[in-house]
C-alpha cells in the first residue's frame, strides 16, 4: 500500500516543503528545490520596489511544484485574508499558508487571529495551512473551521533550535485528524527525521537550507532525512528493552 | 459600458470611475503607490500606469484603495487624485 | 459522530478471528506504546495477553500513580427508591420480583444522609429504579436539594433522561452520571430486557452523550459482566468511554466493571468472569485510557478490592447498602448482595495500609 500525503484532496509526492526566503541568490532556487525533492514551495507577497524591480520568484520555482504563498506581514486576520486573496488573484492557486505574527521579538504566531483567518479563507475555497503555536485547543478549532492541515512550530522561526515543542507536537499528531506539518525551527536534517519519526505528515524547512554553506547539498540532505524518518515511522519502532522479572508482585495472587 | 459624467458604477464590489469626458480638465495628479506619493498624468488608467512604470504585468497584483483590481479590469479603472495603490509581487519567503 | 455510529462499525466484527491472530510480541509492543488504538485495547483483552499480565500490571500501576497519585476516592451509594417497571431478568429490583417497594420521604433522605455524612464521605451516588410515576425527575430533584446540604458531589444512577431533564438536575446540583449499558450486544440486550422502557437500547446508549451536552462533569459507563462474553463487552465499554472523552474533552470519564452478584430472582450469569479476567480488563483499560477513572464497587470482595488499589482503581465505594433506607432499616431488601461489607473507617485504614491515601472530597461546586 502506497504511503501518500494528501492535502486538500491533492496528492503531494514529497513530505519536505521548502521555503524560498533568505537565499543569497534567487537563481539557486531551482537547483535547491530539485535537489530536495520538495513539491510544495512557499513564497511571500511583498510590495514591488518601483525603482528596482526584482525578478518574480515564482519564475524560479519548478513548474511541477505547488506554489504556496504565505501571509507573512499580516498582523491580524483581516490582513492575512487580504494577502491570501491577492495571492490567489495573482494566479497562485488555492493553497495558502497563514502566518499571522504580531510579535517581532520571537516571531511567534497569533493562534487566535490565525483561527479567524482560516475560517474565512476556508469558506472561500482556499486550501488553508495555518502556521501556529502548538496548542491542542487551537488545533482542534482550526480543524473545525476547515484547515487542510495544521503547521505547528518546532521552535521560533529562524532559531534552528530543533523540536523544542516536541511534546506538544506529539499530542497534536495523536489527537488531530489532519496532516501535522512541523514548520519553523528545524535546523538539521536529523531534526527533520525526528519530526517524521514521531508521525508528522511533513516538515517545512527554510532557514536551515537557505543559510547553509552549500544549500543544494543541504537540501538534498533534508530530502533524504525526511524520507528516512517517514520510513522509520512506518516500519514501527522495536520494543524498548524489558528487564526480566523473577516474580510477579502485582498479579502473582491470580495464579490459578 | 455606460458613460456618465463624474459618476460611479458598482461592478462586483469595486468602484470604478468612468472616463470623464470634460475636455477642460488636464494636468498632473498625485497618488500614493506603495505608500509613496507619486505624480502621474491625470486620467491615467491602471493599465497605462503599469506600462509607464515599466512593470511586468504578468508578475504583479494591484490593489486600488484596498480593493483588488483584476488584470482584465486595469484598462477600465481611471486613477484619481489621492488614490492609494498597492503593487505587489511574489518574493522569497518561508 | 455519535457513539451509536461508532458502535455500528463493529457490528460484524469477528472477535474470535482477531484474538486468534494476536501474538505475544504484539502484546508486548502495545504495552510499551504511549497511545493505544482501539484495536490495541482489544488485543490487550485477548486470551494471548493473559500471559503478559504482570507487565501490563507494572505499566498500569505506574501510569495510575503518574496521573492520579497514590489516592483512592471514596463514595457510597444511596438508594432512594426501588419502584421499577422494567423486567430486567438479572436484577433484584425487577417488576416481577415480589418484594417490598419503598421510596424515601424527604425526612428519610435526610436521615440516611446524616448517617452517611457522619462517616466523613462527601461524594454520594443516588439510585432509583425506573418509575416515572414513583420517582419522577421532580422527586429526584427534591432529594438532590436535601443532599446538597451534606455532600459536595452528587452523582445519579437512574433511568435514562432527555437532555433537558439532565440540565434540570445539573442545575439542581448533580455533577455526575453513572449509567451502564448492561450489555452492548444488541441481541442479548433484547433477550435480557423483555419488557419496560429499558427495552429501548438506543435511548439508553445515547444517555451519556445527552448528559455531557447538558453540562455534566463526570460520566461513568460500563457493562454488567457476566451477561455476555466479557472480552467484547469490556471492549465496547472502553471504546464508549474513549468516545465520550474525545467528544467531550472537558468531562471526566470513567468506567466501572461490575460483575454479577447473587440477588433476588436468582438469574445465573451466562458467562463466568474470573478474578483474572476482571484484572485483565482493568489493566487493559488503564493502558488504553491513562486518565480514565476506574470505579470498583462493593460487588467485589475485600481481598480483591485491596489488590485492585495498586492495579489502577481510582474510586471505591465504602459503607455500602443497596437497600432503600437500609442504613436506618436493616430489614429492607437490597438490589444485590454486597461482598465487601467494610465501613468507611475500615476501608480508609486498608487504603492507608497499602500506601495510598483515601480521599473524601475531590472537589466542590461553588
Amino acid at each position: 500500500m502506497r504511503d501518500i500525503l494528501k492535502i486538500g484532496g491533492q496528492e503531494v509526492e514529497s513530505r519536505l516543503f521548502l521555503g524560498t526566503g533568505k537565499f543569497s541568490a534567487n537563481r539557486m532556487i531551482p537547483e535547491v528545490v530539485r535537489s530536495s525533492g520538495a513539491r510544495v514551495v512557499t513564497v511571500a507577497l511583498r510590495r514591488v520596489d518601483l525603482e528596482y524591480q526584482e525578478e518574480n520568484i515564482a519564475a524560479y520555482v519548478p513548474k511541477e511544484c505547488i506554489l504556496m504563498p504565505n501571509t507573512s506581514g499580516a498582523r491580524n486576520a483581516m490582513e492575512a485574508v487580504r494577502i491570501a486573496r491577492l495571492a490567489r488573484a495573482a494566479g497562485c492557486g488555492d493553497w495558502v499558508k497563514i502566518e499571522v505574527i504580531a510579535d517581532n521579538r520571537y516571531l511567534l504566531p497569533d493562534n487566535y487571529e490565525t483561527i479567524k483567518a482560516t475560517e474565512i479563507l476556508a469558506s472561500e475555497g482556499f486550501v488553508v495551512l495555518p502556521y501556529m503555536s502548538p496548542d491542542l485547543m487551537a488545533a482542534k478549532k482550526l480543524a473545525e473551521v476547515g484547515a487542510a492541515a495544521v503547521m505547528p512550530l518546532g521552535a521560533p522561526i529562524g532559531s534552528n533550535r530543533g523540536l523544542k515543542t516536541r511534546e506538544l507536537v506529539r499530542i497534536l499528531i495523536e489527537e488531530i485528524p489532519l496532516p501535522i506539518i512541523v514548520d519553523a525551527g528545524i535546523g538539521r536534517p536529523s531534526e527533520a527525521a525526528e519530526a517524521m519519526e514521531m508521525g508528522a505528515a511533513a516538515v517545512l524547512v527554510n532557514t536551515a537550507v537557505a543559510t547553509a554553506g552549500d544549500p543544494v547539498a543541504m537540501a538534498r540532505a533534508f530530502g533524504l532525512a525526511v524520507e528516512a524518518g517517514r520510513t522509520a515511522f512506518l516500519a514501527g519502532p522495536g520494543e524498548t528493552a524489558q528487564y526480566a522479572r523473577a516474580s510477579s508482585p502485582l498479579t502473582g495472587f491470580l495464579r490459578d | 459600458m455606460l458613460i456618465l459624467k463624474c459618476s460611479t458604477v458598482r461592478i462586483q464590489n469595486s468602484e470604478f470611475r468612468i472616463q470623464n469626458l470634460d475636455p477642460e480638465r488636464r494636468g498632473d495628479m498625485r497618488i500614493l503607490i506603495n505608500g509613496k506619493p507619486t505624480d502621474l498624468p491625470e486620467r491615467i488608467t491602471i493599465e497605462d500606469m503599469v506600462e509607464l512604470k515599466g512593470l511586468n504585468p504578468d508578475t504583479i497584483v494591484v490593489e486600488c484603495n484596498m480593493l483588488l483590481v483584476k488584470r482584465e479590469n486595469w484598462a477600465g479603472v481611471v486613477l484619481r487624485e489621492s488614490d492609494s495603490l498597492e503593487i505587489l509581487s511574489f518574493v522569497g519567503g518561508g | 459522530m455519535i457513539f451509536y455510529e461508532e458502535l455500528n462499525k463493529y457490528r460484524d466484527f469477528d472477535f474470535e478471528a482477531f484474538f486468534d491472530g494476536i501474538e505475544d510480541s504484539a502484546v508486548k509492543k502495545i504495552i510499551a506504546k504511549e497511545r493505544l488504538t482501539q484495536l490495541d485495547y482489544l488485543a490487550l483483552l485477548s486470551p494471548a495477553a493473559e500471559r503478559c499480565l504482570e507487565e501490563m500490571a507494572q505499566r498500569a500501576h505506574s501510569q495510575t500513580i503518574r496521573h492520579f497519585g497514590r489516592v483512592m476516592l471514596l463514595f457510597t451509594p444511596l438508594y432512594l427508591s426501588n419502584y421499577c417497571v422494567n423486567h430486567c431478568v438479572y436484577c433484584g429490583f425487577q417488576a416481577h420480583n415480589s418484594m417490598e417497594r419503598k421510596k424515601l420521604t424527604p425526612l428519610e433522605v435526610d436521615a440516611e444522609a446524616r448517617i452517611i455524612a457522619s462517616t466523613g464521605l462527601k461524594h454520594i451516588l443516588i439510585l432509583t429504579g425506573e418509575s416515572r410515576r414513583e420517582s419522577p425527575v421532580s422527586y429526584i430533584r427534591e432529594c438532590v436539594g436535601i443532599l446538597k446540604k451534606y455532600f459536595t458531589s452528587i452523582s445519579i444512577e437512574i433511568y435514562p433522561l432527555e437532555e433537558e431533564e439532565y440540565r434540570e438536575l445539573i442545575a439542581a446540583g448533580v455533577d455526575g452520571l453513572t449509567i451502564y449499558q448492561e450489555v452492548y450486544n444488541r441481541e442479548v440486550y433484547s433477550q435480557l430486557h423483555p419488557a419496560g422502557p429499558k427495552r429501548n437500547y438506543r435511548f439508553r446508549l445515547d444517555a451519556p452523550e445527552k448528559a455531557c451536552r447538558a453540562g455534566i462533569r463526570t460520566v461513568n459507563v460500563g457493562a454488567l459482566l457476566g451477561l455476555h462474553d466479557w472480552r467484547s463487552e469490556a471492549f465496547f465499554s472502553g471504546i464508549h468511554a474513549n468516545h465520550l472523552q474525545d467528544s467531550f474533552p472537558d468531562v471526566e470519564v470513567s468506567i466501572s466493571p461490575p460483575r454479577m452478584r447473587p440477588h433476588l430472582g436468582g438469574f445465573q450469569p451466562r458467562v463466568s468472569v474470573s478474578d483474572k479476567n476482571l484484572v485483565q480488563y482493568i489493566l487493559a483499560f488503564r493502558l488504553f485510557m491513562p486518565r480514565g477513572g476506574i470505579t470498583i464497587s462493593t460487588r467485589e470482595g475485600k481481598d480483591l478490592r485491596d489488590r485492585l488499589i495498586r492495579l489502577g482503581a481510582t474510586k471505591m465505594s465504602a459503607g455500602s447498602c443497596t437497600a432503600v433506607g437500609g442504613r436506618s432499616d436493616q430489614e429492607s431488601t437490597g438490589q444485590f448482595e454486597i461482598s465487601d461489607q467494610r465501613g468507611v473507617a475500615e476501608m480508609a485504614k486498608a487504603i492507608y495500609d497499602h500506601g495510598y491515601q483515601p480521599v473524601y472530597k475531590d472537589w466542590q461546586m461553588i
